[in-house]
């Protein structure tokens, strides 16, 4: 099925279906023209799809949106089931220690959006409060090179989180920051563009309990909302979505995927990443050439998750581990995106290409495979009467290009720049 | 690699999987019922208990929901680009389940509603001992089948006599060497309806042999196959075997393989190798009544093997379904050596060949060449290509498997020459199909059959048909007359005519059946005749629904009766020397006079494509003559007499012209 392009003012609802409360119909608001809707039971994600091409105002029937929901989450649920049922008929468990789950550090890095930082810190401080308290987890909040002290007064209005400064704008530099003062034993790494669910904490825990030979664990990220025409083309044509299915990556090889681990696009998003802090810190923290802001405002977590697989460490993908991402709402910012994944992806392969020789020839395919993929694209788009599309993908494609012809050496010289600017020039990790 | 059964039922091991360094094979169960299965590689392990939940739910759920609802979880048989025809579950059901694998599971799926008479047949060549663990394992059946027969093929001595006598089962001896001699000595010396066939290098599950003839739900269903699992797979061999040959499993689920599948495949050549293994394969006595026996160029010792793919091609071809039934478990003894993988990958790729080349002998068609011809040679090609771009490593087989191909070649003239008197299942000539009037004086009292005659070939198809459901065709064979080179079914209420000769026929197959209750799937027919018959059946809307329920989108209805212009005798003359209508009803056994062609259009839900009477006002009189108290002489006289007015109606008569009958065509949309 495929519906055309939506148009420009399209706004999409957002619905979350628990599936342990009867269904009801699904109404549209007078500006909708579909609806993109989450399955959860228990809290637990089943399944995410969207309904579209609607008339406004109307709604979605309780019949049809039964069968959509038997369609997307028929397997899930039944995984479910069984998966609980598995889980009464096993031997109650050995008594475990006290503080037997890992401490753990939230860590925002941010830049002059107080508005977003403040709807996300909320989040997670109601994650915390239902957790237990302050004590919970801890709460970092870093500081990238602000202009004003409006994200200061921000942090200074909630209780129990930290604040810290890292000067050198960038990203990454940011992080390595968070890394260094976090003092939990797991780091997980949000945006501040992020509302974290109800359940991210609990995924997270999970997922570690699951696989205590995991160096990094990824969550699924959603919509938090498709309130114009930038946001909804981004979510569908993936958006950050992974699934609503855990998944686990280890060993040198994985079956199926020959890409692996080259094609480092499948294990998550930057967005919403947790790492054993001191796994992080021996692979020498994240790259700060990479997401400097312009001209390589991306690949850094790429790059971190590569590392961390590569070093023998397993990768998990959790959805229980929920964010929901507010995306782009202009054109403009959405085609940087677009670019920046293109160039983030090739500064990350053109970077492994030096520091890895061994994965060369899967790189080499890796950067076959994405030039056809996006040559697939192009066609796709080729046949929409809109020309967004198409810019959408010319302009990740670019920023690919743009990525392998030497961006990633520049903006070394530039980072390298950038800390003798301000510090003595030692990095906080090499 | 390590092989791990799990029984879900008792919970699973509370340490999950133990760290090891070798890939770890899990299979899981409910009791005696297979659900799923994982490979576990080294670097996964170990599983903690909450992961290996999640993994075991993960590997059971469609197995487990094909089990619990009616549609959602059906595995659908291999095809490239195959419509999903299987509409998710209902969603109040899949939220309200509980217990789900209880309730998967609970009473197995020990449904087999007859129990026909069972008989195991087993070759095998000069391997006593593998041959007493196959026979120890058969005398564990909770089902003991009615007879076991060990065809002794070419043997060197007489251990293998020794090993049948010691388990008391019969032995049978076959000096021809070559694994399709052998299985059709089995099947000439068996008895039961249904013939289980194992291997002597495998040993059987306790309930392998109920599940295989569960496994036969309908009438159609000729042959059952089932689950093929390793009983090690501590060599190499048998890791190989496994991996790269894809080993015989087909999944937790039933798979219905028919004729629609074998049509769809058809031009690319049908896989029906996917069908199963012969290892675990059952097949009704009547499948080889049907089709033959299986084919002697093929099998192990001869081109190899295939030869139990070759007799499910010729009974998909045939319009029979095989099915699929994973709850039947054999544990297969994969060779532990890889050379004798190597050279079992050399005998499969040359013996798949070989079939392809008999297949094409035997029907034409030409997707077998293709098979033969570009798409395999282009698998190995793109084989080859793919593991050197990724860097694979050489496949342990894929020399052998190039090295069988080419010796294969060698059996081209499998292929042979077309045959000229090979059924085409098209539209009999007119010529060919008028001269066959069955009837007494064809041309003058038995005139009115010949316009029946010329009614229905003028109505019918000329197209191909492969595939026909006559109801109630008794023994007139008007159908077979129709299309000649046809499979037909003949549904009929008494069973008396199940063994007249036009029922007995090469391609004619008898069904005892109510034509308001047919015994045969949705859509398995590309034609439905009802010739004279819908007169017959009280409940005439339910017949003609059910016959367009087995009739495939696509095909044609095909009905003849009297129609509302019908009465007897026609002219109040005749009734001094003829029966009345009540009686004339009731002799013929008719329950209704005749129908509107409005009214067979509402019957049969559509509008017709085509219609054509017959018997006129004209003709009549010789038909009312016919069927008149009049001595046998005065009879044919009279016809005689009435041969040119009979011969000008004939010549006259136009389709829609008035007369007492009518023949009707529908296509199913």
């Amino acid at each position: 099925m495929t519906t055309k392009i939506p148009r420009a003012g399209t706004r999409y609802g957002i619905a979350d279906i628990e599936l342990t409360r009867p269904l009801q119909a699904l109404p549209l608001a007078a500006d909708e023209t579909g609806v993109a809707v989450l399955l959860r039971r228990g809290r637990r994600p089943l399944g995410f799809f969207l309904v579209e091409g609607r008339e406004p105002g109307t709604e979605v029937p309780i019949d049809e949106l039964s069968r959509l929901v038997a369609e997307h989450a028929g397997q899930s649920l039944v995984d479910d089931v069984i998966a609980a049922e598995l889980g009464q008929r096993r031997p109650p468990p050995q008594p475990l220690p006290r503080r037997s789950r890992p401490s753990v550090t939230a860590a925002i890095c941010t830049r002059d959006r107080p508005d977003d930082l403040r709807r996300c810190l909320r989040s997670l401080l109601a994650v915390r409060d239902a957790a237990g308290g302050v004590d919970a987890f801890e709460i970092v909040v870093v500081e990238n090179a602000p202009s004003s002290g409006a994200t200061a007064a921000v942090i200074g209005g909630m209780p129990g989180v930290r604040r810290c400064l890292e000067p050198l704008p960038g990203l990454d530099f940011a992080r390595n920051r968070a890394l260094a003062e976090a003092t939990g034993e797991v780091i997980a790494f949000l945006d501040d563009d992020v509302v974290v669910d109800a359940g991210w904490l609990g995924g997270l825990l999970e997922a570690l309990a699951e696989n205590p030979d995991a160096g990094c664990v990824t969550g699924l990220v959603l919509p938090a909302e498709l309130g114009c025409e930038a946001q909804v083309i981004f979510e569908r044509r993936g958006g950050f979505r992974r699934g609503c299915r855990k998944l686990r990556y280890s060993g040198p090889a994985q079956p199926g995927n020959p890409l692996y681990p080259a094609g480092a696009g499948i294990f998550g998003a930057g967005c919403n990443m947790a790492f054993k802090r001191q796994a992080l810190i021996d692979l020498g923290g994240f790259d700060e050439a990479l997401d400097t802001g312009p001209p390589l405002p991306g690949g850094g977590d790429l790059d971190a998750f590569y590392r961390v697989v590569r070093a023998g460490h397993a990768l998990v993908y959790e959805p229980s581990m929920l964010v929901f991402h507010r995306h782009r709402r202009d054109l403009e910012g959405l085609r940087r995106q677009y670019r920046s994944w293109g160039a983030g992806m090739m500064a990350f392969v053109a970077k492994t290409w030096t520091t890895d020789p061994s994965q060369r020839w899967k790189l080499e395919r890796l950067v076959w495979w994405w030039v056809r993929q996006q040559l697939r694209e192009l066609r796709r788009a080729a046949g929409e009467p809109e020309p967004v599309l198409r810019r959408m993908v010319f302009a990740e494609l670019a920023g690919g290009v743009a990525g392998l012809a030497g961006t990633y050496p520049r903006s070394q010289r530039r980072s390298a720049a950038i800390r003798r600017q301000h510090r003595d020039g030692t990095p906080v990790y090499e | 690699m390590e092989l791990v059964h799990l029984d879900l039922a008792s919970g699973l091991p509370p340490e999950g999987i133990p760290g090891g360094q070798v890939e770890c094979y899990v299979v899981f169960w409910w009791r005696e019922v297979p659900l799923g299965d994982i490979h576990i590689r080294p670097g996964d392990r170990p599983v903690t208990p909450r992961r290996l939940a999640e993994l075991a739910a993960r590997a059971v759920a469609p197995a487990v929901g094909d089990r619990l609802f009616r549609s959602g979880f059906r595995q659908q048989p291999p095809e490239r680009l195959a419509p999903r025809t299987d509409p998710p579950a209902p969603l109040d059901e899949l939220l309200s389940a509980r217990a789900v694998l209880e309730r998967a599971a609970a009473g197995g799926p020990i449904a087999g509603a007859s129990s026909p008479s069972t008989t195991v047949i087993i070759c095998t060549r000069d391997r006593p001992a593998p041959l007493g663990r196959c026979l120890a394992a058969v005398a564990e059946l909770r089902t003991a089948p009615d007879e076991v027969i060990v065809v002794d093929n070419a043997p060197t001595d007489d251990a293998t006599k020794r090993v049948a006598a010691a388990a008391g089962v019969r032995y049978v001896r076959e000096d021809r060497p070559g694994l399709s001699f052998a299985r059709n000595t089995g099947v000439r010396a068996s008895r039961g309806e249904v013939l289980a066939f194992t291997d002597d290098d495998a040993t059987v599950h306790p309930h392998w042999l109920d599940q295989l003839v569960a496994g036969f739900v309908r009438d159609d269903v000729m042959s059952v196959t089932g689950l093929v699992l390793p009983a090690s797979l501590d060599h190499a061999g048998q890791v190989v075997f496994e991996r790269h040959m894809g080993g015989f499993n087909r999944g937790f689920r039933p798979i219905e393989y028919d004729h629609g599948w074998f049509s769809r495949t058809c031009p690319t050549g049908t896989p029906v190798w996917k069908v199963g293994a012969g290892a675990n394969m059952a097949l009704r006595r009547a499948a080889f009544d049907r089709v033959g026996l299986f084919d002697e160029r093929l099998g192990a010792g001869a081109a190899g093997c295939s030869e139990d793919s070759e007799l499910w091609y010729r009974l998909l071809a045939e319009g029979w379904t095989c099915r699929y039934q994973p709850t039947a478990v054999v544990f297969h003894h994969h060779r532990s050596d890889i050379a004798e993988v190597q050279d079992l990958a050399r005998h499969y790729s040359r013996g798949h060949l070989a079939a392809l080349f008999v297949q094409y002998g035997r029907y034409r068609h030409s997707g077998n060449l293709r098979r033969a011809f570009v798409a395999i040679p282009r698998h190995y090609l793109r084989r080859a290509a793919s593991d050197r771009y990724w860097r694979r490593g050489r496949s342990p087989t894929l020399r052998a498997e190039v090295a069988g191909y080419a010796s294969g070649l060698a059996m081209l003239g499998y292929a042979g020459p077309a045959r000229r008197d090979e059924p085409t299942g098209g539209r009999a000539s007119r010529r060919a199909f008028l001269r066959a009037n069955p009837f007494e004086q064809p041309l003058t009292l038995g005139m009115f059959y010949r316009e029946k005659m010329r009614a229905i070939h003028a109505i019918a198809r000329p197209g191909p048909v492969r595939r026909i459901l006559e109801v109630g065709g008794g023994q007139g064979g008007l159908t077979r007359l129709l299309y000649p080179g046809a499979v037909i079914v003949n549904a009929d209420y008494d069973r008396a005519f199940a063994h007249r000769p036009v029922n007995e026929g090469a391609g004619s197959h008898f069904t005892c059946a109510d034509g308001t209750w047919l015994p045969f799937r949705d859509e398995c027919f590309d034609a439905v005749t009802l010739f004279d018959v819908l007169e017959h059946i009280p409940d005439d809307t339910r017949a003609v629904a059910e016959a367009r329920r087995v009739l495939r989108p696509g095909g044609q209805l095909l009905l003849s009766s009297p129609n509302d212009a019908w009465r007897f005798p026609y002219y109040r003359a005749f009734r001094r020397v003829c029966p009345t209508d009540a009686e004339i009803m009731a002799d013929w056994g008719h329950v209704r006079r005749g129908y509107a062609l409005a009214e067979l259009d509402r019957l049969a839900g559509t509008g017709h494509d085509a219609a054509h009477t017959f018997i006129t006002p004209l003709t009549v009189i010789a038909h009312d003559v016919a069927f008149s108290r009049l001595p046998r002489r005065v009879r044919r006289a009279a016809g005689l007499a009435l041969a040119p007015l009979t011969w000008a109606g004939y010549a006259l008569h136009r389709p829609s012209a008035l007369g007492t009958e009518t023949a009707v065509r529908w296509t199913k949309r």
